[in-house]
């Protein structure tokens, strides 16, 4: 969508039009969710996070400077609901959390599955979460630099040191399966 | 691997990771119009964070306050301390040497931290932040995330220090001359939810990191 056409349809929509509401979130919501789903790693909570965040995205709308593109914006605000909502849930039921984790990965042991796509999602998901994040926004999502720096409040610098050490992880944990 | 070999395979197999095939459009729509717009449901009004985070920022002030009032105002000891206690660095007197360069520098960083953030909490309600806060947030998320980038041991101050990274990530963006708007609301939601002071409180009153 041109920011021409963004800055209309931004205006319907504060302008109380439902149908505009409803076509930006048709524009923005499956690649919301789907980026939610590959942070979150959990389809309920993905639904959950999506809609807080577009909640978020409709109450604040009338604040958006048109800085950045809208949907940098709206991928901000869902990447920190997504995160934050993450750490809280993981603060309430720290025990469980890492028990759930860890039988997820206990099955999915690398040398025992030769399938690479397999491999490469059990590689992903033991990454440190600080890195997990900009690799899936970079490597998976391709997002830019720029902009994973403005959905995650980290300068640029900061997001290439963590790709670049979560990309090391990543050759080191699959090795194995170099041709 | 090489990167090159690594690039490939994401390339490939990166799409399918956690590739959802289901996408509920409609029915998380159900509840965001509902939310949003108040169609369905009327919105259940969200009890203010302000009072509970200026209660618990007043309290904290005490706490600190207090606690340098008894370390001035403790006698020191009179004579060399028992092997057992000489030994236990939790009862160490406050001036004696961290045990490690990490100890000092984490002890530092969280007493000027709960210091934004206790003066945070009191400008964020009068939509009249200090000049300064900015700059200072940068400088205070610069060193967040070298302690994050470093091998911390505690498991608790880890968490504390991404919540504290997300929060301060926030103060930085806020645009100057800052009125009440999303971006405090924001701020001050992240701060209650993630019991910020509260645990900056627990942090700053442990006697390995207290000041």
């Amino acid at each position: 969508m041109e920011p021409v056409e963004e800055r209309a349809l931004i205006a319907r929509v504060l302008g109380g039009d439902r149908l505009a509401a409803r076509e930006l979130y048709d524009v923005h919501a499956p690649r919301v969710h789907r980026v939610i789903f590959r942070l979150v790693r959990d389809e309920t909570l993905a639904e959950e996070f999506t809609q807080d965040a577009f909640v978020k995205v409709f109450a604040a709308l009338g604040t958006f400077r048109g800085d950045a593109r809208l949907g940098t914006w709206i991928h901000r605000i869902a990447a920190m609901e997504a995160l934050s909502g993450l750490r809280r849930l993981r603060r309430r039921s720290a025990r469980e959390f890492d028990l759930d984790l860890a039988a997820e990965t206990a099955g999915s042991d690398i040398r025992a599955d030769p399938d690479l796509a397999e491999q490469l999602r059990a590689a992903i998901d033991r990454l440190p979460e600080v890195f997990r994040v900009v690799v899936v926004l970079h490597d998976i999502e391709g997002f830019t630099h720029a902009e994973i720096a403005a959905m995650t409040g980290s300068p640029e610098g900061t997001c290439k040191t963590r790709l670049m050490n979560g990309r090391a992880k990543l050759r080191q944990a699959l090795a194995a399966f170099a041709p | 691997m090489t990167e090159q070999e690594l690039d490939e395979l994401l390339r490939q197999a990166g799409p399918e990771y956690r590739a959802s095939a289901n996408v509920p459009l409609e029915r998380m729509w159900s509840g965001i119009e509902a939310r949003a717009f108040g169609t369905a449901v009327l919105p259940v009004p969200k009890p203010k964070a302000w009072p509970r985070l200026l209660a618990l920022a007043a309290m904290l002030v005490l706490g600190v306050g207090l606690g340098w009032s008894a370390a001035r105002l403790a006698p020191p000891p009179a004579g060399p301390l028992p092997p057992a206690v000489a030994e236990d660095p939790a009862l160490l007197p406050i001036s004696s040497p961290s045990p490690s360069p990490f100890v000092g520098v984490a002890r530092d960083y969280f007493q000027q931290t709960t210091g934004l953030v206790v003066a945070l909490a009191g400008d964020l309600r009068t939509g009249r932040v200090w000049p300064g806060t900015r700059a200072r947030a940068r400088e205070l998320l610069s060193t967040t995330r070298l302690l994050l980038d470093g091998d911390l041991p505690d498991p608790a101050q880890r968490e504390l220090l991404e919540d504290l990274e997300l929060v301060l990530a926030q103060v930085v963006q806020l645009p100057e001359a800052r009125q009440p708007n999303a971006d405090a609301d924001l701020i001050v939601q992240a701060m209650d939810q993630r019991d910020v002071l509260s645990r900056l409180a627990v942090i700053i009153s442990d006697p390995v990191t207290a000041p």
